[in-house]
């Protein structure tokens, strides 16, 4: 698995940054149809001072979040942009999560664009851990202007 | 110069087309109504029946998929109401 984008390069094509930055690296990039990506699970991140001491579980939410982020690159011009452009997360639709996140896990994300139309493109998103399915469903992504 | 036979041939099938659409939207976007509720010319949007814009994406995936006609963004007007949907259907779809 090789990486197409690294985090530096990343930061470069999207708005996000600390506390919101999600991923580690794309694997797979065809622009404008689908992504791959990977984000490592840390014990470190501050998300888990809270969500839960003593228990460890990764939020969902939080992988909606770096599944928008992937669909984000996937919608992003293939060149690097002066000021990359925010795509705003409009739909979260038939989301299902399977099994937990935990620290030391590294979940595989993988976005497929679908119907686009008015400047919002409609997602299946796909994540996965040692290739057993941990969550799933479609995200509509908004880029005004567009 | 068609038949009275052929011209009530094609009023059933726009009939059954609206119909089916009605049911597509009311089953697609969850909405609370009962499909034979919809009027074909009622607007769908605004104060019709209170769509949004991302109902209209999902107005465009549930076409594309049952008929396999694509909307584009060249024409909004096409969402105006169940006959204009209709109306670009038979106008774009796929001839056997």
């Amino acid at each position: 698995m090789s990486t197409v984008l690294t985090a530096a390069q990343i930061l470069r094509r999207l708005p996000h940054r600390h506390p919101f930055v999600m991923l580690d690296a794309v694997t797979e990039l065809v622009p404008s149809q689908s992504g791959a990506a990977l984000k490592n699970i840390s014990i470190s991140d501050p998300v888990f001072a809270g969500h839960f001491p003593g228990e460890p579980i990764y939020p969902g939410v939080l992988l909606i979040e770096a599944a928008g982020h992937l669909c984000g690159l996937v919608m992003a011009d293939l060149d690097e942009p002066a000021a990359p452009a925010i795509g705003y997360l409009a739909s979260v639709k038939r989301f299902r999560f399977v099994t937990l996140v935990r620290p030391g896990d590294q979940v595989r994300i993988r976005a497929t664009a679908g119907t686009r139309f008015g400047g919002m493109t409609d997602f299946s998103v796909a994540l996965s851990v040692n290739g057993a399915d941990v969550a799933s469903g479609s995200l509509v992504i908004a880029l005004p202007n567009s | 110069m068609s038949t009275f036979t052929e011209i009530h041939a094609l009023a059933e099938q726009r009939s059954a087309l609206n119909a089916r659409l009605r049911s597509l939207l009311v089953e697609g976007l969850e909405l609370p109504i009962v499909a034979g509720m919809i009027e074909d010319d009622q607007p769908l949007f605004g104060r019709g029946l209170e769509l949004d814009s991302l109902d209209t994406l999902e107005i465009v995936s549930l076409v594309e998929e049952e008929f396999e006609v694509y909307i584009t963004d060249d024409d909004k007007s096409v969402f105006g109401s169940i006959n204009k949907v209709a109306d670009y259907i038979v106008a774009n779809r796929p001839r056997p």
